[in-house]
């Protein structure tokens, strides 16, 4: 398998056999050992220049089956699930099937992956794809042995007689199939009759991707390219002044520092990664900085806040109003392989390498960075180190073709981690007010929401009356692009925490509550089944809570979520149960792991992670300052797939919306705090019922940040005894380190920490003496 | 020119000294199976095995490595039979995959040091590693797996 090779129209090999469906359902078949060369036919209804395949399956006289997906793969597992569904109608024998990427522009269909929409969108054709094969191999089979279709099944790339010895294999069969006219109307298979689909499938790249062969965009390479970073633009909306060059091109390696015509900053070119990063920094550049400096994020909150405005009043036969408002910041998408690009453009035709989620969209953006015809450039699409909606966007593939072109040289182009991160197009922030009422009975009777942005919000999915959703502008420089779910990201959390207040000023189990206002379907038996699988009326033990939320984004899904809150607000999640139903899982496996790693997503961005502006421009540059969840903060979360014969929905983005509601639904019902902005702070989490005392004192912690070892010392006020606790956890409430320690009578103590095994990262550091505590943040570099 | 010795064989770079050996894996020699993450330590993609421990190519000199014996991704095994490539893909860690040879690598490290390790000692070791699809649960039961526990 070589994870980069596309195809166009597939070359083939001597006496293979290819086949392209279309959507509408027209075949085209080749056959290299007829007429001396290629045999092209088309059925008769549809001219040549309509057909537009949008797969490709090519059967090898080795047995091997390459099936050509026209989406492309960032993790989701789209190479695998694509080809399992051609598979399965096709019955070829999964462990010989290839997997090739498709072009744009040339006869492959629309390439753009995103939506979650890559399998509901292509089932139907994709298994008419593959049982216009089948359906043509047991008619090569019925032709060669001169007997009736009808005796003729198949199984794993092999047809066999019924009641009788004859076997052929696809492959042997090739020459005859491509005999045989294309039907139009191949029979599908009865849902319940599958053998693949439904199967754990491990992704079909896994080979490569262990070994290190598998190809990303940042692993191109070309002979004679080199290697471009940028100089970016220290703010949104800055440009470069002047700038001075002369020290970057006497690095040795370095060959261009120069501007080039499109691209805001300046570029450099180099032998290799590290002599275009030293470049870089060599630069001497004098920024005119925009107009965007006073721009920081609470200028953006104000300006949400301003453009919400008032909200409108519920009915007034409420007996029951409450009010409250939720915000949201922007959220990076920090895929693991920053964005990047390969260009070779010549003087009158272009190739380009791009992870892209839209293939046609590089297409597009290379025919205008470079003035050529679209037909003149070829795009090959990689594999992505990650997407979550941010390799929709085109913009790396044109500052690729620009910089080649201007320079003549192929050249890989990246962004460095700062740049990727500080140059996205980012989740927006939003602010969204509600007003919710209840009758004196606990129904609802009103529920109004005014959001700023205007399109980051969505009435709930429940049956209150006469929702109320209004929206309010918003100007910010901050460039925004599809995050993971859009802006079910936030609309969902939003929604599902405001219901759960309703719930609570109803003196209702928010469970309950929430299952009141669904009609009988599919949503309300993923909650339900959530609620059982959680075991929803089991009591917990106390500084516990238990938090539910569901949402109808691209599949069906809800989360239950335990947590637990120490005395000195210190949130651990002790459990999370998700269950989904997204029609016919093609590939459970798969399925599993898009809602766990949602669910990764979800709490990251719900308790470490945010994107914040100081003076024009993203504060965050890494891991660092804008942290995902590590291993040893990851709890284990249960999935439960609801077994189903519907047509399959999305499941990329469909476990990431209801885990941060269930989560701060959770909170509320540890601690009595609704949370209502994110991500969470350790201080929103002292129990309103048991306030912790504070101890009080002088205590200080240096250096911070440190690097292996802390010292912290002082006096405390009123001490206890003569022992002092210390306790350390991560953000998520992990014990890594606990010891006693003395002080004298009066209170005083000093102590070094070595903490040199823990990862970079906050902590907080308890000291507890009796019942009193204060806690500190330390920052490890 | 400082030579190295990866994977078993010895290599002459045609580098400055001071070039981290990440690039010249990737951009030198064309060894492209370790991943550019963050370019400053904090992530983990980039590990390979130096002397039989971690260590983060993006921050090391190749002038450090002479004499040492590197290991990267391409040489854990030439046909995925190290336990951990076997683990990895029969428990289908990988998603998008981009971080996994840093993970595999770091947990390489791990197994040499610690054969059996419990989860406290996975928690521990592989905690500076992101995996930013979130496969952490499957790279705990892999880790189990290719350990024979």
């Amino acid at each position: 398998m070589n994870s980069l090779t596309t195809l166009d129209m597939p070359k083939p090999t001597r006496r293979s056999f290819i086949i392209g469906i279309s959507a509408v359902g027209v075949g085209m078949v080749l056959n290299s050992t007829l007429a001396g060369g290629s045999l092209l036919r088309t059925l008769q209804e549809e001219s040549a220049q309509s057909f537009e395949p949008t797969v490709w399956v090519k059967i090898d006289p080795d047995g091997t089956v390459t099936i050509t997906v026209a989406k492309s793969e960032m993790g989701q597992g789209i190479r695998t699930s694509l080809a399992m569904i051609v598979a399965e109608e096709m019955d070829a024998d999964w462990s010989k099937v290839k997997v090739k990427q498709a072009r744009p522009n040339a006869g492959n269909g629309s390439l753009g992956t995103g939506g979650s929409g890559s399998v509901s969108g292509s089932y139907n054709n994709l298994r008419r794809a593959g049982a216009t094969v089948r359906s043509m191999m047991i008619s090569a089979a019925a032709k060669k042995w001169s007997i009736a279709e009808a005796n003729c099944t198949t199984k794993k790339s092999v047809v066999t007689e019924k009641n009788g010895t004859r076997q052929a294999t696809y492959a042997e069969l090739i020459d005859v199939a491509a005999t045989i006219s294309v039907p139009t109307n191949a029979t599908l298979k009865n849902v319940a009759n599958f053998t693949l689909i439904g199967t754990r499938q491990p992704h079909i790249d896994n080979p490569d991707i262990v070994s290190g062969k598998a190809i990303y965009g940042l692993d191109v390479r070309i002979p004679g390219m080199k290697y471009a970073v940028v100089a970016m633009p220290p703010a949104f909306g800055a440009s470069v002044r002047t700038f001075d060059a002369s020290d970057a091109l006497k690095i040795p390696g370095v060959i261009k520092a120069e501007r080039v015509p499109g691209i805001s900053g300046v570029v450099v070119v180099a032998d290799n990664t590290f002599a275009a990063l030293q470049g870089r920094e060599a630069l001497k550049i004098e920024w005119n900085m925009g107009n965007n400096v006073s721009i920081d994020s609470s200028v953006i909150s104000s300006r949400m806040k301003t453009s919400v405005g008032t909200v409108s009043d519920v009915p007034a036969t409420s007996a029951i109003k409450i009010e409250a408002a939720y915000e949201l910041p922007y959220l990076a998408h920090a895929t693991m392989e920053p964005m990047n690009c390969v260009a070779d453009v010549r003087t009158d035709s272009a190739e380009i390498w791009c992870p892209s989620q839209s293939g046609d969209g590089v297409l597009n953006a290379a025919a205008q960075a470079t003035g050529l015809a679209a037909s003149k450039i070829t795009v090959n699409t990689t594999l992505m180190g990650g997407g979550f909606g941010r390799r929709s966007n085109t913009d790396f593939a044109s500052y690729a073709a620009r910089i080649s072109l201007t320079f003549k040289m192929p050249i890989l182009f990246m962004f460095t981690r700062a740049d990727d991160m500080k140059n996205d197009g980012y989740r927006p922030a939003s602010y969204h007010s509600f007003k919710g009422g209840l009758s004196a009975d606990g129904k609802v009777t009103g529920w109004i929401q005014k959001v700023s942005p205007s399109n980051m919000g969505e009435n709930p999915t429940y049956q209150v009356p006469s929702p109320s959703l209004t929206g309010g502008s918003l100007s910010s420089p901050v460039p925004t692009g599809a995050w993971r779910s859009v802006q079910h990201s936030s609309t969902v959390f939003v929604n599902e925490c405001f219901m759960d207040e309703l719930a609570i000023a109803a003196k209702a189990d928010p469970y309950q509550f929430r299952r009141n206002l669904l009609p009988a379907g599919r949503l309300r038996d993923v909650l339900d089944q959530a609620a059982s699988r959680a075991e929803w009326t089991k009591p917990l033990p106390p500084g516990w809570g238990r938090g539910i939320a569901c949402t109808d984004s691209y599949a069906y899904c809800a989360h239950v979520i335990e947590v637990s809150v120490s005395d000195i607000g210190i949130l651990k999640i002790e459990r999370v149960v998700a269950v989904i139903d997204c029609g016919v899982a093609i590939n459970p496996m798969g399925v599993e792991a898009q809602v766990e790693g949602a669910c990764v997503d979800a709490l990251s961005t719900a308790l470490k992670s945010a994107i914040t502006i100081e003076k024009g421009a993203v504060k965050q540059s890494t891991f660092i300052d804008f942290e995902w969840l590590r291993i040893n903060e990851m709890p284990k979360i249960e999935v439960y797939i609801i077994p189903s014969t519907s047509s399959p929905r999305g499941v990329g983005e469909a476990g990431y919306p209801s885990v941060s509601p269930a989560l701060c639904n959770a909170i509320y019902d540890a601690t009595k705090k609704r949370i209502r902005s994110l991500p969470v702070q350790q201080s929103q989490l002292i129990a309103v019922d048991e306030p912790a005392t504070e101890l009080q004192g002088n205590v200080n912690v240096y250096p911070s940040p440190f690097s292996t070892t802390f010292r912290i010392d002082g006096k405390i006020e009123q001490p206890k005894g003569n022992e002092l606790t210390f306790t350390i956890q991560n953000l998520l409430g992990s014990r890594m380190m606990e010891f006693t320690a003395s002080m004298t009578p009066d209170g005083t103590f000093s102590q070094e920490i070595d903490f040199s095994h823990a990862s970079s990262g906050v902590f907080f550091l308890s000291i507890r003496n009796g019942r009193s505590v204060i806690v500190r943040k330390v920052v490890k570099e | 020119m400082p030579t190295l010795m990866i994977n078993g064989q010895s290599r002459e770079v045609n580098a400055p000294p001071e070039m981290p050996l990440l690039w010249a894996l990737r951009d030198i020699l064309n060894m492209t199976g370790s991943k550019y993450g963050c370019g400053v330590g904090v992530c983990g993609a980039c590990s390979v095995l130096v002397d039989n421990q971690a260590v983060r190519s993006c921050l090391a000199p190749i002038s450090t490595l002479v004499g040492k014996n590197i290991t990267t991704i391409e040489g854990l095994s030439t046909d995925n039979s190290h336990p951990l490539q076997k683990a990895w893909i029969e428990l289908d860690v990988p998603q998008c995959g981009y971080c996994q040879a840093g993970q595999i690598m770091n947990a390489a490290a791990l197994l040499i040091s610690i054969p059996k390790p419990t989860d406290e000692d996975i928690d521990n070791w592989m905690h500076d590693d992101v995996c930013r699809c979130g496969t952490y649960q499957r790279i705990r039961a892999a880790i189990h797996q290719a350990a024979g526990g």
